[in-house]
């Protein structure tokens, strides 16, 4: 919210605290202040001074010779404007003065003639119309004649102020007003608060429409009065100065008073042009098809929308925008004068269902108190008053609550403290309630307090202690170290153990972590070449995206996974190896009902940094932390259908392998890309067992080798399995050659591994052996056609 | 030749001996004590002495023997010593230049500082909890005191799947889920991703936060401090202070933002802390007795504190991360900075 300096002295008087200190202090009490928006500074040594004489210069047509009174002493100026007269009020640069533009005023001779300043125009000011009539002629600024000579020109243009750009939280809707801002500064500088002029004449009766609120949830007060005999017209300086300064554009002096109100005490009131309204007021939801053309000149649709309306037609969309039939125009002569309290979220709903938001309805939206209704409309006829712009007449006519019971709250010293940590004495929480205009009585130990109307924010005794310590100072609160709690035991849960588990191995293995956004283009899985009828495709979309590349929440690592490789690559970065452990979002039915699953997988991605086997060994390594990895075929679509596996053991599910070509070009990625995706949700959940000791054998192993010979197709991983299967002391395979060069017949391979058998109560005899190495070749013969080399 | 004479011999021998002599040492030893050796000679002939001097020429010539064999064995490991010793300066490799083995990977410098704080609250009893990222109404606003239409709805820009369920806004969620489940005492933190629709050169539409929470009697704003004072000494150093300063969250009342003083300046003012001395990194407050009882816990028995952060932030002020979007890009040449 903004606060022009100028406008809270009004009410306050801060002697001489600087706009820092002041924002420092509101700070202490909850209100930060984003901004000090200071005065220009561009402007120095420009003054108001009035023309005594003015003269044609001898050695030219176009120079004039002023004689300027600058209040101080009296100076000649050689200027070559037209515009100007004698008596005529205007900016003058001195000597030693700067401008907008840079430039420095020195004493100059003009053709002969001494000149000591400038005269300026509004252009030189950088100011236009908005600041001052007149500004924008082509000549020299012509300032009203009651201008005081001598005075600063930024001053007399009102763009000397200081405003304080304060942030308010959404508790605080009462200080979204500048005498509740006011007040709150008048307790936290122990300063008197003076109240703004409420006190008007009236000019007689007045016959105002009778009032009727048919729904006293949505509109709990209402009330209007009536002014005669307007003059529309534009409102003073210093109210479109103000008004300016706190980014609202002047109007008209009726429709300024109004938003001058709705600032200064957070009351959002509506002039309505009387002659147009037939019979009455009646505040109620809009009914079949009614329709109004807005102050926005926009057609609206009201059903079932709050509306004031009168015995024929909606007049205005309550508390948000007025209509334009009954608004004021320059031919108004009586006007009705709204001040009402609309329900808060009522308003908000409304705002947002049909896409109109306005000053007023940002007002309600955060809450109006119920206070205010009344002394907006007062203060708006008071001003109505100052301004002469029209007769006040007597008379209100209104409906709803007029004044609702104030609420108690009763609490205790105890209650307060036990709840801050620190000991306040009673004396001093009574003290600080009451400055904030809340009214304590004790009772023994009891402390009744009445709320003021203004602060609804204020529910139980929580929110008197905050309120007591705002003003007490929070640095007054200590340090101190739950003495009085009990001891608990903490701890890592058995997912967050498994992920670190996994992450821990994955580092070790040289991969690097990345982090993806949950959500995802809707494209992605066509570029990753899933089938229409895949589980993935159950993606939840979001209603309000910030865009449609991340729309969707990821059912998959795999695009952002490939999207990261991408942009390195694209970056000329080499060598990658990434691993990412993400949530996924599985839905059970789609439109959404319930929660989703959300699901731990883990992805891998390996560009420039190994092939399929580099893949394969890692998965094995991070899978066999689980368990035992079982192998299958892969029918993952985005991946090589000839170099990819589908793996499982306990509680994971995953495929790996090289992408597939039509994948890499969908993603700009060179062809060897590998990319394992491994569902680990329910491995996470598996309570962490500690490996028991298998006693060492005393007893030395067996090593031998063989050589056999089997047709290409043979999978001589599947056939290794099968060997080391024959026999338990068979403990170890390795295979160390595939050979299909020359003495190996077309189409077959010689396949070289080591066997190590270990004896587990006493060593092998040669035949116990043999039996083994036979057993070996006749599995490998039977089931791979196998022939030894 | 006398014993003597062979002695003296064998000696000079020995010690002319050097790093490839391991021939002659061999040489040396079969003229010496070989089937035809010398000394084997002389024993032999020791049957020739008259009797009464056999036994103390025996005596002598095995003394030597003795003796010789000894230093031939010493010899001989002098000499396996020389050997290797000499075959090292063949083996000098070019120690400049680098043949790497593979390197390990990096953790993202947000999950090491938030398994950081991660770990400083389990020392100090706090358990880990993890709860939903795609989140009902109740649980992010209604059950945290925001009813709906409320304006503090305002406060974070929601995104939303559908009227009741919503991607999560803060942690604070964590905070229902879990008293539902657990009573006091509680102590618990709750670190996760949170959503804004929000993306600008400071924001990331996807982030992270952690919450904090402590329930039990007597818990007090006092014990707050105390907490925050002793986490943030942790994180950015033993001489480091905070202040509170009064605030709003519809969830906790009375309500505070903390600031930190600045590590990098101590308060005097410098370009990390934007000249005001203090850094914002927390929001936090006294459990609001509403959220409480929504949870089913008694207001009048239990009181609470509750407190997040953003941990992008803090990775960042810690990191010396300039821009929020480098922690989403995955750029190698930047995760490997943080190995």
């Amino acid at each position: 919210m903004k606060l022009p300096l100028s406008w809270l002295k009004d009410y306050v008087d801060i002697g001489d605290v600087t706009p820092q200190q002041l924002a420092d202090k509101l700070l202490s009490i909850g209100f930060e202040v984003e901004e000090i928006i200071t005065p220009r500074t561009d402007i120095t040594g420009v003054v108001v001074g009035r023309v005594e004489r003015i003269v044609r210069h001898e050695n030219s047509d176009k120079l004039w010779i002023c004689q300027i009174d600058i209040g101080a002493e009296r100076v000649q100026i050689v200027t070559g404007a037209q515009n100007v007269k004698q008596g005529d009020l205007v900016p003058v640069a001195t000597v030693g003065a700067t401008l907008p533009d840079g430039k420095h005023i020195t004493a100059a001779k003009l053709r002969g003639a001494d000149s000591f300043g400038m005269l300026c125009g509004g252009s030189e000011l950088c100011v236009d119309d908005d600041v001052i009539d007149g500004a924008s002629v082509d000549g020299i600024l012509i300032l009203p004649d009651n201008a005081t000579v001598g005075e600063n020109i930024m001053r007399t243009l009102g763009i000397d102020d200081t405003v304080l750009d304060v942030s308010i939280t959404a508790n605080r809707p009462d200080c979204q007003a500048i005498v509740n801002l006011a007040r709150e500064i008048s307790v936290l500088l122990d300063k008197p608060f003076k109240m703004p002029k409420l006190t008007y004449k009236t000019h007689g009766e007045y016959a105002l429409p009778p009032v009727e609120i048919r729904d006293k949830k949505l509109c709990s007060r209402y009330l209007g009065r009536a002014v005669t005999d307007v003059k529309i017209q534009k409102s003073p300086k210093w109210m479109r100065d103000r008004l300016r300064m706190c980014g609202i554009r002047p109007i008209c002096n009726l429709v300024d008073i109004t938003n001058y109100v709705l600032l200064e005490f957070g009351q959002p009131l509506h002039a309505f042009d009387m002659k147009y309204i037939d019979e009455r007021i009646i505040v109620r939801k809009g009914e079949n098809n009614e329709k109004i053309t807005a102050l926005d000149g926009k057609e609206y649709e009201v059903n079932d929308v709050l509306v004031i309306a009168d015995a024929h037609k909606p007049l205005a969309i309550a508390g948000i925008m007025g209509g334009e039939y009954t608004s004021i125009f320059p031919d108004t002569r009586d006007v009705f004068l709204e001040s009402a309290r609309f329900e808060r979220s009522n308003v908000r709903r409304t705002s947002r269902k049909i896409g109109l938001r306005s000053d007023s309805s940002a007002r309600f939206e955060k809450g109006v108190d119920w206070r205010s209704v009344e002394l907006g409309s007062e203060r708006a006829l008071a001003l109505v008053d100052v301004l002469k712009c029209g007769k006040v007449m007597q008379g209100v006519t209104a409906d709803g609550t007029e004044r609702p019971i104030e609420k108690v709250i009763r609490t205790t010293k105890t209650e307060i403290c036990g709840l801050l940590g620190i000991d306040i004495d009673k004396k001093t929480i009574v003290s600080l309630l009451k400055k904030q205009g809340i009214s304590v009585k004790c009772e023994g130990q009891t402390l009744v307090c009445t709320i003021p109307l203004v602060r609804e924010d204020i529910d139980g005794y929580p929110d008197l202690a905050e309120d007591v310590m705002r003003f007490y100072g929070y640095d007054n609160i200590i340090s101190t170290h739950s003495e009085n709690t009990r001891q608990t035991r903490g701890g890592r849960n058995i997912h967050d153990e498994n992920v670190e588990r996994i992450k821990a191995v994955m580092q070790a293995l040289g991969a690097d972590e990345i982090l993806n956004y949950s959500f995802v283009s809707p494209d992605a899985l066509d570029k990753l070449l899933i089938r229409s009828d895949d589980a993935l495709r159950k993606e939840i979309t979001l209603k309000n995206p910030i865009s449609r590349d991340i729309s969707v929440m990821r059912t998959q690592l795999v695009s952002s996974m490939l999207t990261s490789l991408s942009r390195n690559c694209a970056r000329k970065n080499d060598s990658l190896r990434f691993y990412e452990l993400g949530k996924t979002f599985v839905a059970k039915a789609l439109p959404l009902v319930e929660l989703p699953q959300e699901r731990e997988i883990l992805s891998i991605g390996i560009c420039n940094d190994g092939d399929f086997y580099t893949l394969k060994s890692i998965v094995k390594e991070v899978v066999g932390m689980f368990g035992e990895p079982r192998f299958s075929v892969s029918s993952a679509a985005y991946l090589h259908p000839k170099q990819s596996l589908h793996v499982e053991t306990n509680g994971i599910v995953g495929d790996f392998g090289k992408l597939h070509p039509l994948v890499c070009e969908n993603y700009d990625l060179p062809a060897e890309v590998y990319v394992a995706h491994i569902d680990v949700a329910d491995a996470l959940e598996t309570p962490l067992t500690i490996a028991k000791h298998t006693p060492l054998s005393k007893l030395h192993p067996v090593d031998r080798d063989l050589a056999l010979v089997v047709r290409k197709s043979v999978a001589v991983g599947d056939m290794l399995s099968a060997v080391k299967s024959v026999s338990p002391y068979i403990i170890a395979v390795k295979l160390f050659d595939i050979y299909d060069g020359a003495q190996i017949a077309d189409g077959h391979k010689s396949v070289a591994f080591s066997l190590r058998i270990q004896p587990t109560e006493s060593t092998f005899s040669d035949g116990e052996i043999k039996a083994i190495i036979d057993a070996v070749i006749e599995k490998a013969r039977t089931e791979y056609g196998a022939v030894l080399r | 030749m006398k014993l003597n004479e062979i002695r003296e011999e064998a000696r000079k021998k020995l010690a002319a001996m050097h790093a490839r002599s391991e021939r002659d040492l061999a040489a040396l030893k079969t003229y010496l004590f070989g089937k035809a050796g010398v000394l084997t000679g002389l024993m032999k002939s020791l049957k020739d002495l008259p009797q009464d001097e056999r036994p103390q020429a025996g005596k002598e010539i095995n003394d030597v023997r003795v003796e010789l064999s000894a230093m031939c064995d010493e010899k001989e490991k002098e000499l396996h010593r020389l050997a290797i010793e000499e075959s090292l300066n063949a083996e000098q490799i070019d120690l400049s230049i680098d043949k790497p083995c593979h390197a390990v990977g990096a953790r993202h410098p947000l999950n090491t500082v938030k398994n950081r704080l991660i770990d400083y609250f389990i020392g100090n009893g706090y358990i880990v909890y993890d709860s939903p990222e795609i989140e009902t109404d109740y649980y992010n606003f209604q059950a945290l005191n925001v009813p709906p239409d409320h304006p503090a709805r305002d406060m974070q820009d929601t995104f939303f799947i559908n009227d009741g369920i919503l991607l999560r806004t803060q942690t604070s969620a964590g905070q229902i889920r879990l008293m539902e489940k657990f009573k006091p005492p509680i102590k618990m933190i709750c670190p996760g991703r949170v959503f804004r629709n929000d993306d600008d050169s400071t924001h990331s539409p996807v982030f992270h936060q952690m919450e904090g929470l402590v329930v039990d009697k007597n818990v007090t704003l006092c014990d707050l401090k105390g907490t925050l004072e002793n986490f943030a000494k942790f994180i950015f150093g033993e001489q480091t202070t905070i202040r509170f300063r009064p605030s709003y969250f519809p969830f906790t009342e009375p309500s505070v933002e903390v600031d930190v003083s600045c590590f990098n300046c101590h308060g005097d003012g410098c370009r990390v802390c934007k000249n005001t001395g203090w850094i914002e990194i927390l929001g936090a407050g006294m459990v609001n007795r509403r959220v409480l009882e929504n949870c089913g816990i008694d207001p009048n028995e239990y009181q609470g504190f509750a407190f997040g952060m953003g941990l992008d932030r803090i990775t960042m002020i810690e990191c010396a991360i300039n821009d929020i979007k480098l922690l989403w890009e995955n750029d190698v040449r930047f995760l490997r900075q943080f190995k």
